[in-house]
């Protein structure tokens, strides 16, 4: 069983973490950050899969250092850019690895990204993905035999399967109906969108809450004032309040991380009744993960 | 050129109500509709106890100003069912369905699946698409179809990418999983999404036949 199922079943308030692959090769800063400021701090850390249609190194190669670190990775997959064949295959050679924990995203479209002229390829979503990984752990896969029978495995993985949900969305039923379908498709852990409204939190989860499902809430760190009006103008199902917005730009510049951390640490804290756990995205600031766990007073 | 092939009356089974408008298109020349076939699921469904409160010939159903004036028309007999049931191309379909509130706003069914051959695809420039997957879930997608008009061509719903009802690629285009949401909705419908299978058969489009 991976650490992050042992957490969450153990009923204690799990934290999760993030790290971005780089453009390039370049992966030690990345692992270096994983290794100074998340380690014994979380219990496990999200790697991204070519987060935004922005072409770079893949998800598993950092799990797999990672877990070499003796680092508990998440392998975020999503299915923008490979096809079922492909994101089976590439499930198996993390099992290979070891590797459990595996967040299932539909994906961002390759118009978010820097390769407009590439084919979206969504053979699979979110839902069919987990169903293609509780297949597998079954013995088969989603193909057939020439004769129409299930294909058998040899050697059968297994996952602790998750997704997201964005909670803030505007229309919030959409999201709760598909997040059931998830979670019958096979989804074991949530890890929501940001979140920085623990009433609108509260409503969702309440809508949610027969599907026994445990949630970690999503935190993006604040870095200022600027990004937190940028989240409002451009990202889907994020609304930073006004208060929280002042509080960012009337701070002095070199107080902008303290503030940023506060606002971290005061969201968890708000929100950790009603939620399993919290999944914090520093964007870079990793250093100062440590500072809100202080902050967020479990 | 394209073709559509009726759906076998167990797909439909369970899905359809009690009470049934009917509308074939007979197409423009570029789409084979096959009519025998069509009137036979017709009177198996008959068979299955759902009543047929009219049945109409009409063509060119993916003409939105066409498919109005028709649908007013046929108004007395649609007014009785409780669903339209139509065999037409995907956009016929999508059509009718946007078209269908001018008279009652009763849920529309895809009698068939269209599917892809090569060649002409079809006549009417529209803002409607089909793109011929050849499982048609218009009939649990409030005639709506987000295969050809979701820019992922997401079967499970909305991908949480849509901001002020718009879909993540454009602020031009309308996120079709809102649309089907709310349309599903107003209908009661919203069981319906539970029916869709959630993993796509890119077979299906190529089971065209040949000419
Ligand atoms: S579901 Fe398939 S056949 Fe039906 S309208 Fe959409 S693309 Fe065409
Ligand atoms: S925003 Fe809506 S239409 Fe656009 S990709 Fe997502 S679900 Fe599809």
């Amino acid at each position: 069983m991976s650490k992050l199922q042992e957490s969450l079943e153990s009923g204690k308030f799990t934290i999760t973490g993030e790290i971005g692959p780089p453009k390039g090769n370049n992966i030690q800063p990345a692992l270096d950050e994983a290794d100074e400021f998340l380690r014994d701090k979380i219990v496990a850390v999200n790697v991204t899969d070519i987060q935004t249609a922005v072409m770079r190194a893949g998800s598993i190669s950092a799990c797999v250092l990672l877990k070499e670190m003796g680092i508990e990775p998440i392998m975020q997959m999503v299915c923008r850019d490979r096809n079922r064949l492909a994101l089976q295959s590439d499930l198996l050679n993390a099992s290979i690895f070891g590797i459990e924990n595996v967040l299932s995203i539909t994906g961002d479209h390759i118009v978010m990204g820097d390769h407009l002229d590439a084919m979206p390829v969504f053979d699979l979503d979110a839902v069919s993905l987990l169903m293609a990984m509780v297949l597998l752990e079954s013995g088969t896969d989603m193909g057939k035999t020439m004769k129409g029978e299930p294909n058998k495995l040899d050697g059968v993985p297994k996952f602790f399967k998750g997704c997201v949900v964005a909670p803030c969305a505007e229309e919030v039923e959409p999201q709760a109906i598909k997040l059931e379908k998830k979670v019958a498709a096979g989804a074991q852990f949530v890890q929501t969108q940001a979140v920085y409204d623990p009433k609108a939190f509260e409503a969702f989860i309440k809508k949610v809450e027969h599907l026994k499902v445990p949630i970690l809430v999503g935190i993006v760190v604040l870095k200022g004032a600027g990004m937190a009006k940028y989240m409002n103008k451009n990202v889907p199902g994020v609304t930073v309040p006004d208060k929280l917005i002042e509080r960012l730009s009337s701070a002095a510049k070199e107080d902008v991380p303290k503030v940023a951390v506060d606002i971290a640490g005061e969201l968890i804290h708000d929100m950790k009744d009603m939620c399993q756990g919290a999944h914090i995205m520093p964007l870079g600031w990793d250093k100062f993960v440590p500072d809100i766990i202080e902050a967020a007073k479990l | 050129m394209l073709v559509t092939q009726i759906k076998p009356t167990e797909e439909l089974d369970g899905l359809l109500p009690k009470s049934l408008y009917v509308i074939h298109c007979l197409g423009c020349k570029e789409v084979h509709f096959p009519l025998e076939e069509a009137k036979a699921s017709v009177e198996e469904l008959k068979g299955l106890g759902i009543k047929i409160e009219g049945e109409e010939m009409a063509d060119y159903v993916c003409r939105p100003d066409f498919t109005e004036k028709r649908l007013k028309l046929y108004a007395d007999g649609i007014k009785k069912a409780d669903g339209v049931l139509v065999y037409a191309c995907g956009v016929g379909i999508q059509t009718v369905a946007e078209k269908i509130t001018e008279v009652k706003d009763i849920p529309v069914f895809a009698g068939c699946d269209t599917v892809r051959l090569s060649g002409y695809a079809g006549l009417m420039p529209t803002e409607l698409d089909c793109v011929r997957c050849g499982e048609c879930i218009l009939g649990l997608t409030a005639g709506i179809c987000p295969v050809a008009n979701c820019a992922k061509g997401l079967v499970n719903g909305a991908c949480g990418g849509a901001m002020d009802g718009k879909c993540e690629i454009s602020s031009e285009k309308d996120c079709v999983w809102l649309l089907i949401h709310n349309r599903l909705k107003k209908q009661g419908r919203l069981k319906m999404l539970d029916k869709i299978n959630p993993v796509r058969d890119h077979i299906s489009a190529e089971k065209g036949v040949k000419f």
